[in-house]
């Protein structure tokens, strides 16, 4: 007779430096630990499954879904997830206060060919949400640009009005900013957490002097110094909030990095709202794509997790987002889920934040009275799934967190198969997950 | 053992 628990086709498992067994599932989001003494059991159990659960710790592989009744087609249970994301009581919304930026960093790919949102777009936008609320459970803002917070008056109308809005149909409501954090001052910081922003995205590419080389003001003039001071003064607040200070790199500040870890633990080790994000530079469309020192995939690929290593050395969290990447759907671009659109400050609708010029990008418009057209062709593009079509990808133990859906826009201009940081360095990502999940109970 | 994260209900939350 065979056995009739199997273990999951969506498990990965690696060991970390003191010789624990981590487990993981894709399916589930799960991630479970085991010492010497349990280790024997559980690699028989993800070898060959087992007969039937009766120890505790095949209870919690079942519970986990590391192990699945033979029956089970996790195939269909991979196709359901996905088909379970186009549904219509959900809505995430990346909103442009302004297009217009007051800094002017090397990689930049945006053009910045309008400013401020029009009165008409937010008299739409405010039509369109309130109409849309009385259908919805869960509703998410990102509040995107240029840089958001040159219209911080246009945040504030806009979110008074959202928040009316969910407050009457009971909608479970949160929002993030990307910010270049030039102008999070301490009272900007209080005022958008009051408006429900709780999540930051905060670029320092280096100390002062690497900085201000990348991501200096457009005119000329450094933002590092002011910046710090802001997160500095953030720092101060009981406010709840986390701020992922987000480090690109290139070849030219691999060395300079190790400097700036350090100045951030000196200010910021020991308060869990401050974490980091490591990202290489990319040639992402920008005017000076041709001369930047951009490292390799697989010098990327390293330092990633080099640096976010470092930084748990240096007592400073990974920004969570990296870990919330792992959980079913989570890395998943916002571009692919059906109900995620970009506001242009004029009404015009996107999918995606890293092709405002692409046509196929161009897939509707916000009209002032809330109507909103949409152009279903291109948008399928967009939203239909990567994991059906791709036979790679649908056979892939990450398929139920991507969903062959890391990057659309890669996807379609290049034909290639768009996996993520984390996947491509599954173990080592597991590792640091791990790491940073038992470094304060340790 | 230990539960560094836990298992979610999936369906129906470079």
């Amino acid at each position: 007779m065979g056995n009739n628990l199997m273990p999951s086709r969506f498990n990965v498992h690696t060991y970390t430096d003191s010789g624990e067994l981590l487990v993981y599932n894709s399916y589930t989001g799960a991630i479970l630990s085991f010492s010497d003494g349990e280790q024997p059991e559980v690699l028989a159990a993800l070898k060959d499954g087992i007969v039937a659960q009766g120890s505790s710790v095949t209870a919690h592989l079942l519970a986990s879904g590391i192990l699945v009744p033979a029956h089970v087609d996790e195939f269909m249970r991979a196709k359901l997830l996905y088909q379970s994301s186009h549904r219509t009581d959900l809505m995430h919304l990346i909103v442009m206060p302004t297009e217009a930026c007051n800094f002017g960093c090397t990689y930049c790919y945006q053009t910045f060919p309008r400013g401020k949102m029009t009165p008409q777009t937010i008299a739409g936008l405010k039509q369109f949400v309130d109409h849309k609320a009385r259908f919805l459970q869960s509703a998410s803002i990102s509040w995107f640009g240029g840089e958001p917070l040159l219209a911080p008056e246009i945040i504030e109308q806009l979110s008074d009005s959202f928040l009316q809005s969910f407050a009457r149909y009971d909608v479970d409501y949160s929002a993030d900013i990307a910010t270049n954090g030039y102008y999070l001052t301490k009272e900007m910081l209080t005022k958008l957490v009051k408006w429900k922003i709780t999540r930051y995205m905060v670029t320092l590419d280096g100390p002062a002097i690497v900085h201000d080389r990348k991501r200096g003001l457009r005119g000329g003039g450094g933002t590092f110094e002011r910046i710090f001071v802001n997160l500095k003064n953030a720092r101060l607040l009981d406010e709840q909030f986390e701020i992922y200070i987000r480090v690109n790199f290139d070849e030219e500040t691999l060395s300079d990095v190790p400097e700036l870890v350090h100045m951030l633990k000196e200010h910021f080790a020991g308060d869990e709202r401050f974490q980091l994000l490591f990202r290489p530079v990319g040639r992402w469309g920008g005017p000076h794509d041709d001369q930047l020192p951009i490292c390799s995939d697989r010098t990327a690929n390293l330092k990633i997790w080099e640096f976010a290593q470092l930084g748990l050395d240096h007592d400073m969290p990974m920004a969570s987002i990296v870990e919330n990447s792992m959980m079913p759907g989570g890395s998943v671009c916002y571009a692919a889920k059906p109900y995620s659109l970009v506001v242009g400050a004029n009404g015009q609708l996107y999918k995606c934040t890293c092709a405002f010029e692409e046509e196929d990008n161009h897939v509707g418009r916000l009209h002032d009275d809330g109507r909103v057209d949409l152009d279903y062709d291109k948008f399928a593009k967009w939203v239909s799934s990567g994991d059906d079509t791709d036979p790679v990808c649908g056979a892939c133990y990450y398929r139920p967190a991507c969903q062959g859906n890391h990057c659309p826009l890669f996807r379609m201009r290049t034909g290639n198969r768009p996996c993520s940081f984390e996947k491509r360095k599954i173990r080592t990502a597991l590792e640091t997950v791990w790491q940073d999940a038992t470094r304060v109970r340790r | 053992m230990k539960v560094i994260r836990k298992p979610v209900s999936p369906i129906g939350a470079a």
